[in-house]
């Protein structure tokens, strides 16, 4: 708190309890709570600062709509009054304590299929315009539209972008070096350059840098790269490494998929099944579309692999899927027939406001790999495809 | 002759095609560099000095002991003078050092133990002699050795090692038994290291744990610092006395007092140690810092990946013998063996609380009032521990806290509001039902309710809403239909841009007039309505976007009118369809403030509007 809540006040206590649990959705629903009590005072004042910690929170427990919904409130008090709000007031010691930094959080409209791509790149020029007014380098607002690029699978674009983004000059309102290099090494991935991709992964690895998000969120994404490099014992340091980081937030629900995947093709079954179960919700649970499609896939190729190795009634709980709800329970079969359906429904979607095939071509692969061994001779050395 | 340090390379050829007659060249050492490399990057404090030195003198310890199994080493270390310019010397009467291996240990940077050399043959280094020797240089700018190997006929020889890179060798003619004695100045800007009391300080806290006796003389008379025991070996102490010994202990190494402490074993790293309990509420995000000794030398206090994720209630003060340490010897290195010490130590912890369940309950019950967030946690991850532990665990009710033991024994089906904001709309009105409510708003609940019919049947659980409340009210009577038809059919009118339905019901208590049930993507669009009020036109139409993904209905609230409210009651009576819409509007606004909900700009205008026609028809 920065002194902007009586002591002892109900929102104080949302927000406290908040900072207690970290990065959570029910820290995230506590903050809505708090939003909500600071709205019916009419407390625009807290109201803003509550909605920017809620952008915060948010985005970091994978409900990216939640996180524009406050962005946007926010950007409208900037909008109407000023002289009281403003896109570069900090409420902490940090660049990244305002709410033009949450800009780039909530710009890659992308993620939701809904938003044609002359909307996301509306966006994506407002957001340039705002970062440009503070005289920042074009380093940021590249990044959101090569982020952009990538869900829309516009390899070429991506190829274009990356190199721009990278040689941009850094500023006080680029990402950390972390993130920046993680998202280098994904790039990468996304247009094929597999080795490149291990390699600056490894690199930032090596390099110890860390935040937040990552490496945490970034070691199932290689895990299946490394194994086909011939650094399984690599692989498996990092998905250990990974998962003791990831802890239980399904904010890094992609890269939990990543590692799902990674058991799968390792044939740990009863370790597989032990770490679905935990996380089978995740991608359902969360506001992205985009994270759900993503996940899905990589849970989707462990259960093809669990059914192919005849386990598909094993029974498995689950919260959110379709399940026995007074018993709370389903079978890996039927899990992995909502898996599948959701690729094929989200996918489709996906392509449709893409203007490709990228997904379906990203279906088709998962498929493929589901089906092959650690050791098959007929995968291609970096045929596995991307998350 | 002075000599230079040098760097261990590969043995061969590195290219399988070199010519025969190319003949290798070796890598030159900037030692320089390679302190500074140390001090600045590798090691989180030039006190590391004094851990190295040790562990150096405990290797030459066991190297002669494994020799001559009679033997029992001592270590003595001395500061003559103190600050600026005093003088340590650290005097084992370990294995000591042959001319060759003078060379070999004390002057040769990145050699391992694994080299199989005599004298690494005779005992587990953990150290890497030389790199350790070069920790020294980040607090002096010579080192001096003088040592005499315990072999047979050895001479004695002194060892001069400068910053600058270099080194002599020298026999020397002195009458010294087997071992070996380090000589170190302080170099200026060190001079608090070098003060007695520091030094103290820094010996016991890395090495006031190790086996050997290890002696500290800086003026006066010579002091023990270690004792063989364990610290949490409390043999020959009744259960209180050694309850109070090791809380008393946590306390002192850790700066808090603890609730209780649980003796810790992971067979896979040979660890052993104590898990002491916090005794107060801790956040699941804190930091975790344990203090680590490994071979009984301190590690680290800020181990943060010893133990499962859901453990953060537990403070660890654990020695490990088959772990690998990382390149700073400042943690553990994350590999297979650690991720099992992990497994092995959060089953410890487990197994400790599922005896307290079975043996010492009302001990149970403390930790969990403290602590019950964290075994929720657990509870989450690990099916059989649910089965044990999750009787006792509280939740909160609109009935008060209540276990859910108490729960099951009470219900068949427990029924549960998944967030505070639906608990506190309905948790009181349920009450008045007759309907007792779990609020599983909290961190872990809905999660664990969820779980109960399949983990501890035949319970069942339900999930439950405003909407469902309103289920369960009484429907009204085909006469209360046939009069308030009008009613309806105007309130739906009235609440049309407010996207919700108007019904008819009866329930208690009797002075709640109204009831505005919400589904959590009513919800949800309703904070989108309320960011769309104030966007621009771009925002606006993101906004859009992200409303259409709701309920197709486009529908999603419900206003649910009390006919046992003698205020609704009164509605069938106004004839005017004005004053009617009027009416629904200020009920539908005080329903909104009754359920804590913000009012958009759009009700607050409603509000607003309503009261001051009310308030005009009322004047005329």
């Amino acid at each position: 708190m920065t002194g902007r809540t009586s002591q002892g006040s109900e929102v104080d206590q949302l927000v406290r309890e908040a900072q207690r649990l970290g990065y959570t959705e029910t820290s995230t629903r506590l903050l809505e709570r708090a939003v909500e009590i600071a709205d019916r005072r009419r407390d625009k004042r807290l109201a803003f600062w509550l909605r920017h910690q809620l952008v915060r929170y948010a985005t970091f427990s994978s409900h990216p709509e939640i996180a524009l919904v406050a962005f946007s409130w926010c950007l409208g008090q900037t909008k109407r009054d000023p002289r009281q709000f403003s896109l570069t007031q900090r409420f902490g010691d940090r660049t990244a304590d305002c709410l033009l930094w949450q800009f780039k959080w909530v710009a890659r409209i992308a993620r939701f299929t809904q938003f044609s791509r002359d909307k996301i790149e509306e966006v994506a020029a407002a957001l340039e315009a705002a970062y440009l007014e503070q005289g920042a380098s074009p380093r940021s607002a590249l990044k959101i539209r090569l982020q952009n690029a990538v869900v829309m699978n516009d390899n070429h674009l991506v190829r274009r972008l990356q190199q721009q983004w990278w040689s941009a000059p850094r500023d006080e309102w680029s990402d950390c070096k972390a993130c920046d290099w993680a998202y280098y090494a994904e790039c990468f991935g996304q247009i094929g350059e597999h080795e490149n991709s291990l390699r600056s992964f490894q690199q930032l690895i090596e390099s110890g840098a860390s935040c937040v998000q990552t490496p945490a969120g970034d070691f199932g994404t290689h895990l299946i790269r490394a194994v086909r490099c011939g650094k399984s014992e690599k692989a498996w340091r990092w998905h250990r490494m990974g998962l003791q980081l990831q802890g239980d937030r399904n904010v890094f629900a992609t890269s939990r998929a990543g590692h799902l995947a990674f058991l799968g093709l390792m044939g740990k079954a009863q370790e597989a099944i032990g770490l679905l179960e935990r996380s089978v919700d995740w991608g359902v649970r969360s506001g992205s579309p985009r994270t759900r499609l993503l996940c899905h896939y990589g849970f989707r190729s462990l259960t093809q692999r669990l059914m192919n190795a005849r386990l598909g009634q094993t029974p498995i709980r689950s919260g959110l899927l379709p399940c026995d709800h007074e018993r709370r329970v389903t079978d890996i079969s039927s899990v992995h027939t909502f898996f599948e359906d959701d690729v094929t429904e989200l996918g489709s979607a996906f392509d449709a406001r893409n203007g490709n095939q990228g997904e379906a071509l990203r279906r088709q692969k998962w498929e493929a790999f589901a089906d092959c061994s650690v050791d098959s001779d007929e995968l291609p050395k970096f045929s596995v495809p991307e998350f | 002759m002075r000599s230079q340090f040098r760097l261990q390379t590969s043995r061969g050829p590195i290219h399988p095609y070199m010519a025969a007659n190319q003949s290798p060249m070796l890598f030159q050492v900037d030692l320089h560099g390679v302190v500074d490399l140390l001090s600045n990057h590798l090691y989180s404090s030039q006190d590391v000095f004094v851990r190295e030195l040790l562990q150096n003198s405990v290797d030459a310890v066991a190297a002669r002991a494994a020799l001559e199994p009679t033997y029992s080493g001592r270590i003595l270390i001395e500061l003559i003078g103190s600050g600026a310019g005093a003088t340590l010397v650290v005097d084992d009467d370990g294995i000591g050092l042959t001319e060759a291996e003078v060379h070999e240990f004390l002057a040769t940077i990145g050699r391992t133990s694994k080299r199989g050399t005599s004298l690494s043959e005779l005992v587990d280094f953990i150290g890497q002699f030389g790199v350790g020797l070069l920790a020294c240089f980040m607090v002096s700018d010579e080192i001096v050795v003088q040592t005499r190997s315990v072999r047979p006929g050895s001479s004695a020889f002194e060892w001069r090692g400068s910053a600058e890179g270099t080194y002599t060798l020298s026999e020397i003619r002195t009458e010294r038994g087997p071992g070996m004695t380090l000589y170190l100045r302080s170099r200026p800007g060190t001079e608090g290291i070098f003060q007695p009391h520091h030094m103290k300080q820094l010996i016991r806290h890395y090495g006031g744990l190790l086996p050997v006796p290890i002696s500290f003389k800086a003026g006066g008379p010579e002091e023990l610092l270690t004792s063989p025991a364990l610290p949490w070996e409390t043999k020959g102490l009744s259960y209180q006395e050694s309850r109070e010994h090791v809380l008393r202990m946590g306390e002192r190494l850790f700066g808090e007092r603890f609730a209780d402490y649980i003796p810790v074993e992971a067979p896979a790293g040979a660890l052993s140690g104590i898990g002491f309990v916090l005794g107060h509420r801790a956040a699941p995000n804190s930091p975790r810092r344990h203090r680590a000794y490994l071979k009984r030398m301190l590690l680290t206090e800020r181990a943060d990946n010893l133990l499962p994720n859901w453990a953060y209630f537990v403070r660890c003060l654990v020695n490990a013998e088959s772990l690998r340490p990382t390149a700073s010897r400042e943690a553990f290195y994350e590999d297979a063996t650690l991720a099992l010490v992990r497994d092995q130590l959060g089953e410890a912890i487990r197994d400790w609380i599922v005896r307290l369940a079975e043996e010492e309950p009302s001990r149970l019950d403390r930790f969990v009032s403290i602590h019950f967030e964290a075994l929720k946690a657990l509870a989450t991850v690990d099916d059989d521990f649910f089965r044990i532990i999750i009787d006792v665990l509280p939740f909160e009710t609109n009935e008060g806290v209540m276990s859910i033991g108490r729960l099951r024994r009470d219900e068949e089906t427990i029924r549960y509001t998944p967030d505070r904001d639906t608990f506190r709309q309905i948790g009181p009105i349920a009450r008045a039902q007759g309907l007792r409510l779990v609020d599983a708003g909290y961190s872990y609940d809905d999660d664990l309710l969820a779980r109960l019919p399949l983990l501890a049947p035949p319970t069942k659980v339900d999930r439950v809403d405003g909407l469902w409340l309103a289920n369960r009210f009484s429907e009204p009577t085909l006469e209360d239909r046939s009069e308030f038809a009008t009613v309806l059919r105007q309130g739906d009118l009235a609440l049309q841009e407010f996207h919700t339905d108007v019904v008819l019901r009866r329930f208690e208590p009797a002075h709640v007039a109204a009831l505005h049930c919400l589904s959590s993507e009513g919800a949800f669009l309703r904070s989108v309505e309320q960011a769309r009020e104030v966007s621009d036109q771009l925002f606006s139409s993101v906004l859009d976007g992200l409303a259409d993904q709701g309920p197709a209905s486009g529908r999603r609230a419900q206003l649910v009118l009390n006919l046992d409210n003698p205020i609704t009651r009164t509605l069938s009576r106004v004839d005017e369809p004005e004053k009617l819409r009027n009416a629904i509007h200020l009920l539908y606004a005080q329903s909104l403030l009754s359920a804590h909900r913000a009012l958009t700009e759009k009700e607050v205008d409603l509000l607003n509007q309503s009261t001051r026609r009310l308030l005009e028809w009322g004047l005329a």
